[in-house]
């Protein structure tokens, strides 16, 4: 289960649920009596008892004054259960969410589960019970009715036990329905996301029309749903109303005549209806209410469960701890690595060894697979064939590998907090003296000049730092963590070639293996080697070397020149 | 009564976190009036008027229903009194057929009425926000253009239902209240009363509820923006395996977040008792009096039961209008002033006037283009700056600078992707600004670095809508060697894109491929070939500039070697053309040729890092 059956989260709260039982009871107490009373209070003005009157009309409104506290005391207990509800779910479903995304790299769910699912659910799950004692009156008034004339009743039940088996066939099908609407939908709102993304290359080739016929047709489909949908909801919910409120109410009415021949007096005559219509106006709400409750229930929680299966559940294997490394060098052995099967492999047969201290420098074009290499170097990628290994074992396989390595990624991970989290990430040690340290070093002591010290607040809704200092924020985490490989996967991107320098040559100051994935080319002329990844596949070696052995290298550090075409 | 509402506003806007993008409230000041979204919604609903129709009808009909059956219950109860089944009970049980069938018709005639307005307004929202340029420079980013045209565009046609729901409930008021008139006027009086008294509870609650709402809407806001935040950061936080730490820190305001949603929810719960009370007041008031006036001999049972049914009535009436009908029309009228402002935004490239279009011959033959002193601005610095330059027909002409230099900017002017803030781009001394949209894209073809693919399939993709037959498709993609790749995918050309796995290199050739469909006689290669290894890169460059005879194509290049295939280059430096020259003459330049080394392997899609 990947987040627990919904109605798991409100049965924790047993005690609670007792409470709001009782106080259920409360709330239909004073309509419950309402009939009774009126009837008696209006056959007492009949014979013009007013005094008898009065006392009933008094005892109606103490009625009242009952059910309002009980309704006031269960709301308070609904809101509480809610709220515990909600905390519950909330937490569980970042974590599931979160998990997958940091697991498969891939995002799925985009918040939508937080503003939308999980409240939608606590909400639905407040108001079924809220709802309660409306089922509860239902039942009230039925056996209220009884005590005034039991054929009334008896009358009125069969048409219940319909309106009960109408209800079971309309929460299916909505169910269904629903469902579907959600996927059309879903499918109307990506044909439009996809148009908006990709308006570069509809404008260049003319295909604005292309797009805006797709989601037209996307629409249509998806309000062919919407119409049945809703048509089969609203027939259903009225056929449901029917035979639970008018149909039941007109049988009663009709044999009204034959019971007054029996003996049943203005008063009860009155008092039954009171109960009659109310009751049944509440049988009415609590049905309908239940039922589009548990189809909101049962497709909210379809879906929360669906896209977190879509992402295919992704579980971190409990690694056994290994001995500490004493040299971390990296070994590449026959590693290769594809994206699937039918996939052209990122890497094939590689070898490599990289002792500690190294410096590497990977080059080639966007999409080539340098950010796999760099994850598969650090661990995060399982190679499809060899292995990277450090101290003679697969590094994806060690437990201490976040102790060992540190990959910087082009996208800076800068959070709202305080600079010093943000920097002490890694090591949450850390002393202000080795922080500040770190920041002289990368290059950080200007950007933390100008937010006022390691306490400032980082508030990223407002724009507080520039791309460039997030990564230098980054940068300085990484050679604060003193790991003893520091991978930067375009880590640089947003600095200009002297800020990217004095980060990069700070790290290797450290002593640190470092893996750079180079942005600029010349960031392969401070390394010791190269690695050069092309569609004819990958060439390690010495700068030099490279200019001289592989045209593509030659080419893109401008080497190559109009004489040599010949 | 229910949760937060702001929840209800906030959902459909849950695609713009994409963006990592804050979470956006709605707002209820500055918003049109009745008249201004009525005379907006209005043009939309053409066609559709005979359900609008319909739903007026039975709404007003469903008021007549609703005032009539506490009268026809009382006549039939009294009847039942005097033991007949007299005229009141079949016109009661008429009545409650009647309503039941417009309770289920009425539904069904607004969902019509809005799927009309609503198609047509989601229409014209993607229409204008794909007539709004280039991402990047246009006024809204991608997450809220979807938010508008696909959450709050389709979603405004409730405005009509709403309003008819606020009209219909405020003649059920006024008829009930009317009907106690009949009856008695004592029984007003005495609602009235009960009324007032909910009226003064009801103030109270006001403050608390929108004090907590924006405590609410803030702690909401961090906790899924920390959410999108740890989103975008999942890379790092899986090389680094601080996940447990992560999930801690997004649901760090969760505690605070659920105890304002609890005084929330007790606030709702207090209004809900409010209403209980004032309704339990109202019913307890309408029996004394009737008991009262029963006794007096003025009432008859039946008459009691219909004073007591309408009392309610008009309450829970007045009750229903109150709380949920005005905001609603507040809600409404805010959504559609976004829609509104999204629609009044102006083209990014101005339409071509009606009456202008180039000449056959200008659009025939060879083709060539000239840059006339064109500029184009960026938010604060120019991006190009009175560039002029002729490319003749059958040259080919690469454009070379560092990074942000204008590259890109000054090739998205041939095709209109852009227009120019100065100075005119010409077709065969036509300016394109004069062209005809559709003979422009075919005749100016483009490639990019990363191309984004359209369409269900792989044959979608190339083909793009212009519906050519298969082999045309296939001749396109054999032109740029994509047809090898594409054969070995599962369903080949039929492979739907997302079982696609491309690399970075396919992915350019598919693009390369739909930009060789339909031979234009202009190409403009934006770094599309960068992916490519050196020998393949070369022979489709070859075969590209090989179509026809008189094809220009400009190429956007970062490697020296595409620069020393073309006939010549243009240099440009700050947004200026700084030469226009062989590469071989340029070679000589120190500065040149520092200008590949700092380009290098850029990766231009750098400014998804900022996401």
């Amino acid at each position: 289960m990947i987040v627990g059956a919904p109605f798991a989260y409100v049965l924790r709260h047993r005690g609670r649920l007792v409470r709001v039982a009782a106080c259920s009871l409360g709330v239909v107490l004073a309509p419950l009596l309402t009939g009774r009373f009126v009837a008696n209070a209006v056959d007492a003005a009949y014979t013009k008892a007013l005094g008898e009157s009065l006392a009933w009309i008094v005892a109606l409104l103490v009625a009242g004054v009952v059910g309002v506290w009980s309704l006031l005391r269960m709301s308070r207990l609904v809101a509480d259960i809610a709220a515990d509800v909600q905390l519950a779910l909330t937490r569980d479903v970042v974590r599931q969410s979160l998990g997958d995304a940091v697991q498969t790299g891939q995002v799925v769910r985009f918040g939508a589960e937080l503003v939308q699912h999980v409240p939608i659910l606590v909400e639905t799950l407040a108001q079924m019970l809220r709802t309660a004692p409306s089922g509860l009156f239902a039942l009230g008034a039925a056996v209220g009715l009884a005590t005034i004339s039991w054929p009334l009743l008896a009358l009125v039940l069969p048409w219940l036990a319909l309106a009960a088996f109408l209800l079971v066939l309309l929460v299916r099908r909505d169910t269904r329905n629903q469902t579907a609407l959600i996927y059309a939908s879903e499918a109307s709102y990506g044909e439009m996301s996809r148009a908006i993304e990709g308006v570069r290359d509809l404008m260049a080739a003319g295909a604005k029309g292309y797009a805006k016929a797709r989601v037209q047709e996307r629409i249509g489909v998806m309000n062919r749903h919407l119409l049945r949908q809703n048509d089969q909801k609203t027939i259903g919910t009225a056929a449901v109303n029917a035979t639970a409120t008018w149909l039941p109410a007109l049988t009663a009415l009709g044999f009204i005549p034959l019971l007054v021949r029996r003996g049943l007096t203005p008063g009860e005559i009155v008092g039954a209806f009171t109960y009659l219509l109310a009751g049944l106006s509440a049988a009415t709400t609590f049905v309908t209410a239940m039922a589009s409750h548990l189809v909101v229930l049962r497709v909210q929680h379809g879906r929360l469960q669906e896209s977190a299966e879509e992402q295919g559940a992704a579980t971190t294997p409990d690694l056994p701890s290994l001995p500490a490394v004493s040299s971390p060098d990296l070994a590449v052995r026959d590693l290769a690595f594809s994206y699937g099967a039918s996939a052209t492999p990122i890497v094939e047969g590689l070898h490599l060894d990289l002792p500690h201290g190294d410096h590497l420098a990977i080059v080639g074009s966007s999409g080539i697979g340098k950010s796999s290499l760099a994850a598969l170097l650090g661990g995060v990628l399982v190679p499809s064939r060899g292995a990277v290994k450090v101290g003679g074992a697969g590094l994806h396989q060690r437990s201490d590998r976040f102790e060992l390595v540190t990959i910087v990624p082009q996208e800076s991970y800068v959070f709202a907090g305080p600079l010093r989290d943000n920097l002490t990430y890694l090591t949450p040690s850390a002393t202000d003296e080795q922080i500040l340290a770190s920041a002289q070093a990368v290059g950080l002591e200007r950007v933390l000049e100008r937010l006022g010290g390691l306490d400032a607040e980082i508030d990223l809704a407002k724009s507080g730092l520039s791309a460039g200092e997030r990564q230098l924020v980054t940068l300085t985490r990484a050679h604060l963590s003193t790991r003893p490989i520091v991978i930067l996967d375009e880590a640089t991107c947003h600095l200009d070639p002297a800020a990217e320098e004095r980060a990069e040559c700070a790290l290797m100051e450290t002593g640190a293996t470092l893996i750079v994935v180079a942005h600029r080319m010349s960031a392969t002329l401070r390394a010791q080697r190269v690695l050069l990844m092309s569609a004819d596949g990958v060439a390690v070696g010495r700068h030099e070397d490279l200019l001289l052995s592989h045209p593509l290298y030659a080419d893109l550090h401008a080497f190559w020149s109009p004489e040599a075409r010949a | 009564m229910s949760v937060p509402r702001s929840l209800v506003l906030t959902q459909a806007n849950a695609s713009s976190l994409r963006d990592g993008s804050s979470l956006r409230l709605i707002t209820m000041d500055e918003t049109p009036g009745t008249r201004a979204v009525v005379s907006f919604l209005a043009p939309h609903g053409r066609g559709a008027w005979h359900w609008f129709g319909l739903q007026a009808a039975l709404d007003v009909l469903s008021i007549v229903v609703s005032l009539a059956t506490p009268a026809l219950a009382a006549v039939a109860v009294d009847q039942a009194v005097e033991g007949q089944l007299g005229w009141g009970f079949w016109s009661l049980a008429a009545a409650m057929a009647v309503g039941a069938l417009i309770g289920a018709a009425s539904p069904l005639a607004s969902v019509r009425f809005g799927v009309v307005i609503g198609r047509r307004l989601v229409q014209r929202s993607i229409a204008k926000a794909l007539d709004m340029g280039l991402p990047g420079r246009r006024p809204f980013n991608d997450g809220e253009l979807l938010y508008r045209a696909g959450s709050l565009a389709p979603g405004l046609p409730t405005y009509a239902t709403v309003m008819l729901r606020v009209g219909t409930g405020l003649a059920v008021v006024l008829g009930s209240l009317a009907a106690l008139v009949v009856i008695d006027w004592r029984f007003v009086v005495v609602w009235l009363a009960c009324v007032g008294l909910l009226t003064v509870l009801a103030q109270r609650l006001i403050a608390v509820l929108s004090a907590s709402q924006s405590d609410y809407d803030t702690l909401n806001g961090r906790m899924v923006n920390a959410y999108a935040d740890a989103l975008a950061g999942r890379r790092t936080i899986r090389a680094s395996g601080t996940l447990d730490r992560e999930v801690a820190r997004v649901t760090e305001s969760l505690p605070a977040l659920v105890a304002t949603a609890r005084t929330l929810m007790r606030s709702l719960a207090r209004g809900a008792v409010t209403i209980a009370s004032a309704d339990h007041a109202v019913l307890v008031a309408t029996v004394a009096a009737g008991v009262w006036l029963l006794a007096t001999g003025d009432l008859t049972a039946g008459a009691l039961l219909a004073a007591v049914r309408y009392a309610q009535l008009a309450y829970s009436n007045i009750a229903s209008v109150f709380d949920n009908g005005w905001f609603h029309i507040a809600m409404i009228r805010a959504q559609a002033a976004k829609v509104m402002e999204l629609l009044a935004s102006p083209p990014a490239v101005a339409p071509t006037p009606e009456a202008a279009h180039s000449s056959e011959s200008a659009r025939r033959g060879a083709s060539d283009v000239t840059f006339r002193e064109v500029s184009v601005r960026g938010d604060e610095e120019y991006i190009v700056r009175d560039v002029h330059l002729h490319i003749p027909s059958g040259a080919t002409v690469a454009i070379v600078g560092e990074s942000g230099v204008g590259k890109t900017t000054l090739g998205a002017l041939v095709g209109r992707l852009l227009d120019p803030d100065a100075g005119e781009v010409c077709i065969n001394d036509a300016s394109v600004a004069a062209w005809p949209g559709e003979e422009l894209a075919e005749t100016v073809a483009y490639a990019f670095e990363t191309p984004t693919l359209l369409g269900d399939t792989v044959r979608d993709a190339i083909d793009l809508g212009r519906e050519v037959d298969d082999e045309q498709v296939r001749a396109a993609a054999q032109s740029v060697e994509a047809d090898a790749f594409i054969q070995r995918l599962p369903l080949g050309y039929q492979t739907p894109l997302h079982d696609a796995p491309l690399s970075g290199g396919e992915l350019q050739r598919l693009g390369l491929a739909r930009a060789a469909l339909g031979d234009a006689p202009i190409l403009v290669l934006d770094d599309a070939l960068s992916s490519l290894d050196v020998a393949t890169a070369a022979r489709v460059f070859a075969a590209l500039r090989a179509v026809g005879t008189g094809r220009a194509t400009i190429v956007i290049a970062h490697r020296a070697s595409t620069a020393a295939a073309a006939d010549a280059v243009a240099w440009l430096v700050d947004g200026r053309l700084r030469q226009f020259a062989p590469h071989a003459e340029l070679w000589k330049d120190p500065a040149y040729r520092a200008a590949f080394a700092a380009a290098g392997s850029e990766v231009s899609a750098a400014g998804e890092a900022d996401r």
